[in-house]
């Protein structure tokens, strides 16, 4: 008998290509080293990455979790949560029928072709090969050109030395609670090596990870762009995503040295949350770019739509001289959805710049809250800091706030910060109808105006989902 | 007064000004055309020792002295004056403060003693009236919400308060409409004289309907491409730039 | 200065019909509805002030402390309908100061302009907080407040601006200047916005920064020397804050003040 149970299992270790027999999938919920020790030899980690992550886990040991943001959320039970769960065999449904009819709705509002769409349900199906072959053709290009750009577990396998170089210079385990708790189970993410002076040819996009499982709760993401290079890279697509995992605790952590630049676009739709705001997922994510080297550039470009509640705040630390950071954002909060959103800008090196452009929408009982930060440190001469938080109101129940922070703390240093918070003018509405739009397509202008800085910073096509995303959110909040 | 030979500067390492070479007489009034990024504002500039533009070659001699030399305050205690394109605002100082100190360090530098100060706001009275500005905005702060009009006249009423020996009018008539533009010109009409030399950078040619130039430079490229009497500014407007940009820039002018 | 209701605060006009009495450590002072008048306030004070319907105070506060002085006043204000409070805060001499300021616009229609100068150098640590609290709809308020920082000075301006669910049609905009003119002096900035209505138009801005070096050059091309011209300029940053005061006496106290701290500045 115990030898059926021990086929049985190993049949199913097979379908997935484990080779262990050992090996199952049930791990225990709770976090302990145990759990740990597993999850690093499961992915057949180095053993200095294992020392790694246990002392993060032992620094997380005596953390408070955070709660100074302006979100409210039911605590989270850190030893319910599984760890580690091996990826799962989605029950792929055969045809776009089978497929939830509110998401499918919604991927035609999206505009997203039925390929798209099949691919983006699991349906295996032609498409799903032909990805493959898109993919597979990309990644050879990149290659000759030096670039790597794979799952972080590939590059713990294939690059360790890089990992090992840069893991953690940018947000140390100890940096904050939910970055501890990353640091010691991070399932997966993405690294990206681009080598001295080249460019990379196209975007680079979380799609092109052939990767069928979900998308793991920690994800951690390493960026390293060497001197005099270039990368565009584009996380996150515009279809709702929807995950049991309601805890999204991810880690990015961008390099740029000399003359290099790092533009990073995120467009996040997690399930918000059913009307009632139940449901949603919480993303809590650490971003931080470290602008190392003279000259070097980063900027974060983000829309938000989703989760229940989001909780990030991407940073740029510019040490180089003449480095600049870039933070451009569109957050809406609608129903009710909270938003705890904002950017640290740390001037360190010489002739620093930092530009921050923040465009919050509140709708329904939504709360969206900017909270930045610019601090000069004495020594970054002739530093100079741009901030422009903007909040549009569309509903009697909403909020929005603005918790800027700034310090300066060098005599050369220039900074300049507006806010401003207003809802859409009757004005403007009545200009647009009475040129024959209606107030749906009014109001679908008028946001598309003012989201339009942050929005033309998005490569192309985002930008292009980005809006049709926002006008699908917005559904129901007019009127 | 002013001898200018082969200037050269560039701005955020661009080369802006690629040899200009002119020579004001006193009593005469040049125009400079051109046009967009020729270098006309940069020439205004660096006469007037802004910073942020640095000469690479050439000199400018003023009255027999090296002016490139000079510190903004030095030029202007020698009667060289710039009426800026762009008006600073100064809240927290009124206009009749602003010029009476300016005034004052002017006179210092002459080896004059300070102006009395009932003598001053007599001056400034009258000196107003030149320019049409009503006496309250005399206690305004300086071009504090005040419209594009009446920043440059406050620009002009500042230099005939100066007294200057050079003037150098960067682009004074952008902007204006055409009751502006008259009374403008009317107050540096006022203000020509045989000891007075001019420098008039402007974009259109409508303003010397008004200032009539004894000189018309075209400065494009970086280099004067053309010179001649006011007829050229006529021509100018009647054909565009577009005919001079191909010719070959001038040896000497003036 | 005519007219002293109590030894800590002056009234004008004298016999303008505002009530104030001492209780219990705080001051308290009621300006009668359709009232107008101004107060001013010289030393370490702690006041809640109601003004009532339709009428209007203008509140002027100095504080000229020694050298080594540690100075706290609290203000809470409560502006009701239609009614308008005006704040005038100067800080210069003192170690330590702390200026903490709480306006409720608990009526309709209510109005209230709070401005603000601070000038610290040596080392010392100038505090303001300030809280603006829009309950009821139709108010307005307005805050100005400039800081000039030297040698090892810090500078903190927090201001916080709720705007309540009911408080629709609320104008609000607030702004921090900033002039830092050493290489440890310090600024801190901090406006923040709680807003919970949607009808409002609310802003703030805030700079931090050095003298404008087109301003230097329009002087110098002017005939100003550099150093003058940078004095002056540092005096006209600050003099924005001072001229508009209409108490003549107090104008010039509050001149002789900025001179005496701004003569030694870069």
């Amino acid at each position: 008998m115990a030898n059926e149970a021990i086929k049985q299992i190993a049949q199913q270790d097979y379908k997935w290509g484990f080779t262990s027999l050992i090996e199952s999938d049930v791990v225990p919920a709770g976090l302990n080293e145990d759990v740990i020790r597993m999850i690093s030899a499961k992915k057949k980690e180095p053993a200095w990455l294992l020392e790694w992550r246990l002392k993060a886990y032992r620094d997380w040991l005596p953390m408070k979790e955070p709660h100074w943001a302006n979100v409210t959320y039911p605590p989270i039970d850190y030893k319910a949560i599984r760890y580690y769960a091996a990826p799962k065999q989605k029950v792929a449904p055969k045809s776009l029928d089978d497929v939830d009819p509110e998401i499918r709705k919604t991927f035609d509002k999206l505009g997203i072709s039925l390929q798209e769409q099949e691919r983006l349900s699991g349906i295996a199906v032609d498409a799903v090969l032909d990805s493959v072959s898109v993919a597979t053709t990309f990644k050879g290009k990149l290659m000759e050109l030096g670039i790597v750009f794979c799952s972080f577990s590939e590059a713990v396998q294939e690059h360790p030395d890089l990992i090992r170089q840069y893991l953690g210079t940018v947000v140390p385990p100890k940096d904050n609670f939910f970055a501890a708790l990353n640091a010691a189970v991070f399932t997966d993410g993405s690294f990206c090596f681009i080598p001295k002076g080249v460019r990379c040819p196209m975007e680079l996009s979380t799609y092109f990870r052939i990767n069928a499982s979900e998308t793991g709760q920690f994800e951690r993401t390493l960026i390293v762009a060497e001197e005099g290079s270039y990368v565009s890279y584009l996380e996150g697509c515009t279809a709702p995503m929807r995950d049991e995992n309601q805890l999204h605790a991810a880690v990015v952590e961008l390099v740029a040295l000399d003359n290099a630049q790092i533009k990073y676009s995120t467009i996040q739709n997690w399930y918000p949350g059913d009307k009632n705001g139940k449901g949603g997922i919480y993303n809590f994510v650490t971003k931080r770019g470290l602008c190392k080297g003279v000259n070097s550039k980063i900027s974060w470009t983000q829309v938000e739509t989703g989760s229940s509640i989001t909780w990030k705040y991407p940073s740029c630390i510019l040490k180089g001289d003449n480095s600049v950071g870039e933070f451009y954002s569109v957050a809406l909060a609608n129903n009710y959805q909270q938003a705890d959103t904002g950017t640290k800008m740390i001037h360190v090196g010489k002739n620093t710049k930092s530009t921050i452009v923040s465009k919050g929408i509140s709708a329904g009982h939504g709360q969206n809250t900017y909270r930045g930060m610019v601090k000069i440190l004495q020594g970054a001469t002739g530093a100079r800091n741009y901030s422009q938080c903007d909040s549009l109101l569309m509903s009697e129940t909403c909020g929005a706030h603005t918790f800027p922070k700034i310090e300066v703390n060098d005599a050369t240093a220039q900074m300049e910060h507006e806010a401003s918070t207003s809802k859409i003018s009757e004005d403007q509405l009545f200009y647009c109808k009475s040129r024959g739009l209606s107030a749906e397509d009014a109001v679908n202008m008028i946001v598309n105006g003012f989201c339009k800085q942050v929005f033309k910073e998005l490569p192309m096509e985002f930008a292009v989902e980005a809006q049709k995303l926002l006008s699908v959110s917005l559904e129901g909040a007019v009127g | 007064m002013l001898d200018i030979k082969n200037l050269q500067a560039t701005v955020s390492d661009k080369q802006i000004l690629k040899g200009i070479t002119l020579k004001i007489g006193k009593g005469e009034v040049h125009a400079i055309m051109g046009p967009n990024g020729s270098g006309k504002s940069t020439l205004a500039n660096v006469l007037a020792g802004r910073e942020g533009y640095t000469v690479t070659g050439g000199e400018v001699l003023y009255e027999g002295k090296n002016l490139l030399e000079m510190a903004p305050e030095q030029r202007a205690g020698a009667g060289v004056f710039l009426a800026f394109q762009y008006p600073v605002e100064i809240p927290g100082i009124t206009n009749n403060y602003f010029m009476k100190t300016a005034l004052n360090s002017v006179r210092k530098f002459r080896g004059l003693p300070e102006i009395d100060a009932m003598d001053f706001l007599k001056m400034i009275k009258e000196k107003a009236k030149l320019v049409e500005m009503p006496e309250p905005l005399l206690s305004r702060f300086v071009n504090d919400g005040f419209s594009g009009g009446e920043k440059k006249r406050n620009e002009i009423l500042q230099m005939a308060v100066l007294e200057p020996k050079l003037c150098i009018l960067d682009e004074t008539d952008s902007g204006l409409d055409i009751d502006a533009l008259q009374i403008v010109a009317k107050g540096i009409n006022a203000l020509r004289s045989a000891e007075r030399g001019f420098i008039v950078v402007t974009h259109y040619q409508r303003l010397l309907n008004y200032v009539q130039p004894d000189y018309v430079h075209v400065l494009s490229g970086g280099k004067i491409v053309k010179s001649g009497g006011k007829e050229l500014a006529l021509e100018l407007e009647k054909k565009g730039y577009g005919w001079l940009e191909n010719k070959e820039p001038i040896p000497t002018a003036g | 200065m005519v007219g002293l209701k109590t030894k800590n605060l002056s009234l004008q006009p004298a016999d303008a019909p505002v009530q104030i009495e001492e209780v219990s450590g705080v001051t308290r002072v009621h300006v009668p509805a359709g009232c107008r008048a101004s107060l001013i306030d010289q030393t370490e004070s702690r006041l809640e002030v109601t003004v009532a319907d339709g009428a209007q105070l203008s509140y002027y506060k100095l504080v000229n402390e020694t050298p080594l002085a540690i100075h706290q006043s609290f203000l809470e204000v409560q502006v009701q309908k239609q009614a308008s409070f005006q704040s005038n805060v100067f800080l210069f001499g003192g170690a330590q100061i702390r200026s903490t300021i709480h306006v409720r616009m608990d009526g309709e229609g209510a109005e209230c302009a709070l401005n603000g100068l601070y000038v610290g150098s040596g080392s010392q640590i100038i505090e303001m907080h300030t809280l603006i609290d829009h309950i009821k709809p139709h108010g307005t308020s307005r805050e100005f407040y400039k800081g000039i920082l030297d040698d090892k000075a810090r500078g903190l301006f927090d201001g916080l601006i709720i705007v309540q669910k009911e408080a629709q049609k609320t104008d609000s905009a607030q702004t921090n200047k900033n002039l830092l003119l050493s290489t440890e002096a310090r600024a801190n900035s901090n406006p923040e916005l709680k807003i919970f209505a949607n009808d409002v138009k609310c802003k703030h801005g805030s700079t931090v920064g050095q003298i404008n070096a087109n301003s230097i050059f329009y002087l110098r091309s002017r005939g100003v020397p550099e150093a003058e011209a940078r004095q002056l300029l540092i005096y006209a940053f600050a003099s924005e804050m001072i001229e508009p005061v209409v108490i003549p006496e107090f104008r010039e106290t509050l001149f002789q003040c900025l001179n005496s701290a701004i003569s030694t500045k870069k």
